[in-house]
C-alpha cells in the first residue's frame, strides 16, 4: 500500500519536478560553475576577489541595502496603517479597498512611467502642483540628483507595493475577534494603546510573512531601476541587481554576473533561513 | 443619565469620524493621483502636455494616442502587437502552472510518501531564487534551442517564479477538501487519478482560480527575462516595448502614457473583479 503511494505520488509529482530540475537546479549549478570558472577553464575564485575588490560593488551594495532597509520600512508602516485605516471604515469598505490595492495591480514598468512622466523636470506634474501650492518656486530635477533619485526609487517602489503589506494585514485583522478590542476598552485602553498593544502583537505572524516576502522583493529591485534611472545618476540608484544585468548585457562580463548573481541568491538565501528560524520562533509561542 | 452620556461621546465620534474620512482621502488620493494623471495626460492633445501649467481636469479631450496605436501608425504600432505577445504569453504560462501546480499540489495535501518534506522544501527554496541568478544560463539555454524571441520561450521560462506559488496554494486547497470524498470514489473502483481527476479537480475551481489570476498577473508584470529573451516586435511584451519607448532620444510623452494605461487596463480589471479571490488567495499562502 505504502509502495503503491509512492509511486503514485511521483507520477502526480513529476511534470513539477522536471521543472523543478530543468529550469531551476540546472541553471543554477550552471549559474555556479560560471562563477568559479578560472583562466584555463579551472576551478578559480578569481570572480569573487574581483567582486570583492571592486569599488562599483561596495556602491552597489551599500544603494541596496539602504533601499531595501527605508522602502520595507516605509510599506510595513504604511501597509499596516492603511489597513488599520481601512477596518475603521464603517461604509464602501469594498469600493475603497479595491482603490486602495489599485496601484498594486500597476505593472512595474507602467508605474515608472506614471511617475517618470509626473517627475519630469521640465512638464512634471509634481513640479506644476508644488510651484502652485507655493511650496517651491522653481523646477526640481528628482531623477539627476543623487539623493532625490534615490528618494524617487523608494517612493515608486512603496507606491506600488504598500497595498500587498495592506492586503496581507488587513487578512490578518479579520482574525481578531471583536471582543478583545471590547475587553481592552472595558479595561480602559485608548486606541494607541489597542492598536499597539492588542492588534499589532495579534498580527505578529502576518507581518513577519509581509516583511520577509517585502524584504527578498526589494533586495532584486531592477525593473524600476530600469525605468526610472538606469542606476544613475552616477550609480546612486545603481543596485545589485542592476549591476548584474548590465555587467551581463552591457559590458558582456558573464562570470563577473554570475558571481554576482550567486551573491544576490546567497544573501537572499541568509534572509530566508533567519525567517525560517524567527517564524518556528513564532510557532513554539503560539 | 444616558441623555448625558451620549452627548459626551457625540463630538468626539465626529472628530474620530472627520478624521478617518480625512486618513482615507488622503491614502485614496496619493494611491489614486498618479494613475489618474497617467490617464489624463493621455486623453489630452500633445500640446497641452508640454506646459507648466497643465490642466488637472483635461480641457480639451484627444483620442488622437489611442487611435495612433490601434491603427498601429509609427511608433505606435508596437504597443498593438505587445498586447497581443503579453496576453498569448500569460495565457500560456498560466496554462502550464494551473496543470503543473494541480498535479503536484496533490501529493503534496493528500499523501504520504518518502520525500515529501524534501519536495516541499524544494519548493519553498523555488520561491526565493532571484531572477538574475537564472537569467544567463536560461538565455543561453533559450539560444541553443532556438527559442529566443518565441512566446513559449517566455511561457516555460515564467514558471519558474509562477509555478512554486502555485503549487503551495493547490496545496493548501486541496486539504481544505473533506478526503471522504476521494475515498468514496475509491471505494466505488476509482485509481486515485481517476478520483483526483473526478471529485477533486471540479471541487478545487476557486483554488485553481486563484493560481490562474495570480500567474495572469505576475506574467503580465514581469520584465527582465522579456527584456532579455525577446527583441522583436512581433514576440516582445509590453513591459518591454514600454521601456524600449521611453528610452529613446526623443520621447512621445503622450504616446508613453498611452503605453502605460494600456498596460494597466488588464491587470486593473483583473485585481478588481477578482479582489476576493486574491486575498483569500494570499491569505492560504500566508496564514498556515
Amino acid at each position: 500500500m505504502i509502495a503503491r503511494q509512492n509511486r503514485v505520488a511521483w507520477f502526480f509529482l513529476a511534470p513539477g519536478l522536471v521543472l523543478l530540475f530543468g529550469l531551476l537546479a540546472f541553471p543554477i549549478l550552471d549559474a555556479v560553475r560560471m562563477s568559479l570558472q578560472g583562466g584555463q577553464g579551472g576551478l578559480s575564485f578569481g570572480h569573487y576577489s574581483q567582486m570583492f575588490s571592486d569599488p562599483e560593488f561596495y556602491t552597489v551594495a551599500q544603494n541596496t541595502a539602504v533601499f531595501t532597509v527605508i522602502s520595507v520600512v516605509a510599506e510595513m508602516v504604511f501597509g499596516v496603517a492603511s489597513a488599520l485605516l481601512l477596518d475603521a471604515v464603517p461604509i464602501f469598505r469594498g469600493a475603497i479597498r479595491t482603490l486602495f490595492i489599485l496601484p498594486w495591480a500597476v505593472p512595474t514598468i507602467a508605474a515608472g512611467v506614471a511617475w517618470r512622466w509626473i517627475l519630469n523636470p521640465n512638464y512634471g506634474a509634481l513640479d506644476a502642483l508644488l510651484n502652485q501650492l507655493g511650496i517651491l518656486h522653481t523646477y526640481v530635477g528628482w531623477l539627476s540628483s543623487p539623493t532625490l533619485a534615490m528618494a524617487a526609487l523608494i517612493v515608486v517602489d512603496a507606491w506600488k507595493n504598500t497595498p500587498f503589506v495592506t492586503l496581507l494585514a488587513l487578512a490578518g485583522l479579520q482574525t481578531i475577534p471583536r471582543e478583545i478590542h471590547e475587553a481592552g476598552r472595558i479595561d480602559g485602553a485608548n486606541w494607541w494603546q489597542s492598536i499597539t498593544r492588542l492588534t499589532i502583537p495579534l498580527l505578529r505572524p502576518v507581518l513577519l510573512v509581509a516583511l520577509v516576502f517585502r524584504t527578498m522583493w526589494a533586495f532584486r529591485v531592477l525593473d524600476t531601476v530600469y525605468i526610472l534611472t538606469k542606476g544613475g545618476p552616477a550609480d546612486a540608484t545603481n543596485t545589485l541587481a542592476y549591476f548584474t544585468y548590465t555587467q551581463a548585457f552591457q559590458y558582456i562580463q558573464l562570470h563577473y554576473s554570475a558571481t554576482l548573481a550567486i551573491f544576490i541568491g546567497v544573501c537572499i538565501l541568509i534572509l530566508a533561513a533567519i525567517y525560517i528560524r524567527l517564524l518556528y520562533s513564532e510557532r513554539a509561542v503560539y | 443619565m444616558q441623555g448625558t452620556r451620549r452627548k459626551r461621546i457625540r463630538p468626539r465620534r465626529a472628530l474620530a469620524r472627520t478624521l478617518l474620512a480625512i486618513a482615507v482621502l488622503v491614502v485614496l488620493f496619493f494611491n489614486l493621483a498618479p494613475i489618474y494623471w497617467m490617464l489624463a495626460s493621455s486623453l489630452q492633445p500633445v500640446t497641452d502636455l508640454l506646459t507648466t501649467h497643465p490642466h488637472w481636469i483635461p480641457v480639451h479631450w484627444d483620442l488622437a494616442s489611442y487611435r495612433g496605436v490601434f491603427s498601429a501608425q509609427g511608433q505606435a504600432s508596437v504597443f498593438l502587437l505587445a498586447l497581443r505577445n503579453s496576453t498569448l504569453v500569460a495565457l500560456g504560462a498560466t496554462l502550464i502552472t494551473v496543470v503543473i501546480a494541480a498535479l503536484a499540489g496533490y501529493p503534496l495535501a493528500r499523501m504520504r510518501f518518502r520525500g515529501r518534506e524534501t519536495v516541499l522544501i524544494g519548493v519553498l527554496a523555488m520561491q526565493m531564487v532571484p531572477q538574475v541568478v537564472l537569467l544567463i544560463p536560461l538565455f543561453q539555454m533559450m539560444r541553443r534551442a532556438s527559442l529566443l524571441n518565441t512566446h513559449l520561450a517566455l511561457q516555460i521560462s515564467y514558471t519558474t517564479f509562477t509555478v512554486p506559488l502555485a503549487i503551495w496554494l493547490m496545496a493548501a486547497y486541496f486539504q481544505s477538501i473533506p478526503a471522504e470524498l476521494e475515498e468514496a470514489a475509491v471505494i466505488d473502483g476509482c485509481s486515485t487519478f481517476g478520483a483526483f481527476r473526478r471529485v477533486v479537480l471540479p471541487l478545487s475551481l476557486p483554488g485553481l482560480a486563484s493560481v490562474a489570476i495570480f500567474s495572469v498577473l505576475s506574467s503580465w508584470d514581469e520584465f527582465l527575462f522579456a527584456l532579455t529573451f525577446t527583441s522583436t516586435s512581433k514576440s516582445t511584451t509590453i513591459p518591454v516595448a514600454l521601456a524600449e519607448f521611453v528610452g529613446q532620444h526623443h520621447i512621445n510623452y503622450q504616446l508613453m502614457v498611452t503605453g502605460g494605461v494600456l498596460a494597466t487596463i488588464v491587470p486593473a480589471i483583473l485585481v478588481m473583479v477578482f479582489q476576493d479571490r486574491i486575498v483569500s488567495g494570499l491569505t492560504a499562502g500566508s496564514i498556515k
